[in-house]
């Protein structure tokens, strides 16, 4: 069984560290993209959404990946809202219908998400200029 | 168990599989990746691979249903299955009888994923 890491990979430790991290970074990228996908799928429900909403599918799956995925890059701050939003898709699921508060909580959840992607950019071009 | 190292992951979040392929290739595997089932079930009809790594929640299938069907194929049928998922309700019974090995929780510390994938299979 294979297990420890890639021995031929010479400076095999540092070379990962290096590809985590531009992975991080092109994820955070991405980020943009991924909330303008939430907010369409939040425009797309409608008010009386039934449990078979597909845009409210939508906006479960892309607040669970989104969610995990930042978690994984070891970025609360972003999983945080994210997961928020998902917990919220899957009450409006269950329930059957999407009150206005909720509603607003989920566009506050989506400011605080870009808010978070917003310092952490900043940080991370400070720290590079650094 | 002989040994594991050529494995197919099944995830469809882009930056989720370039991260598990990233820290799978690290540990010295060799990785073959699907953005859904249909497409991973395919890599692994055409080379069987010695370990499936399945995103419980994939666009088309279920990660139980990918497993059945790994199960269901006497090309695959032996080759060993671990489901990643963020769920934590999901049945034991029912994850053993999809044919899968075990989980691996979502989300997971990429420097830990290979030593988790030895504990899974033993």
């Amino acid at each position: 069984m294979s297990g420890s890491r890639n021995p031929s990979a010479g400076s095999g430790d540092a070379d990962h560290d290096r590809t985590i991290r531009e992975l991080r970074r092109g994820f955070l990228e991405g980020l943009p993209e991924r909330v303008t996908a939430l907010r369409r799928a939040l425009r797309a429900i409608s008010p009386s959404a039934v449990a078979t909403d597909q845009p409210i599918g939508e906006l479960w799956r892309e607040a669970h990946n989104l969610a995990g995925t930042a978690s994984s890059f070891g970025l609360p701050e972003l999983a945080e809202p994210a997961r928020r939003i998902e917990e919220l898709a899957e009450r409006w699921s269950d329930a059957g219908r999407v009150s206005g508060t909720d509603r607003t909580a989920a566009l506050e959840h989506l400011d605080r998400l870009e808010e978070s992607w917003r310092q952490l950019t900043d940080r991370d071009e400070e720290g590079e200029a650094g | 168990m002989g040994e594991i190292r050529r494995v197919v992951v099944m995830e469809d979040d882009p930056d989720a599989r370039a991260l598990i392929r990233a820290s799978l290739v690290g540990e010295g595997f060799e990785v073959r990746e699907a953005p859904d089932g249909a497409a991973g079930l395919e890599l692994i009809r055409r080379d069987p691979p010695d370990l499936a790594l399945i995103d419980y929640l994939l666009p088309d299938l279920d990660g139980l249903e990918v497993c059945r069907r790994i199960g269901a194929d006497p090309a695959t049928e032996h080759v060993p299955r671990i489901l990643l998922t963020g769920k934590r309700d999901l049945d034991p019974d029912e994850i053993r009888s999809a044919g899968a090995t075990g989980t691996i929780a979502k989300p997971f510390r990429p420097d830990r994923l290979g030593p988790r994938i030895r504990e899974v299979l033993g």
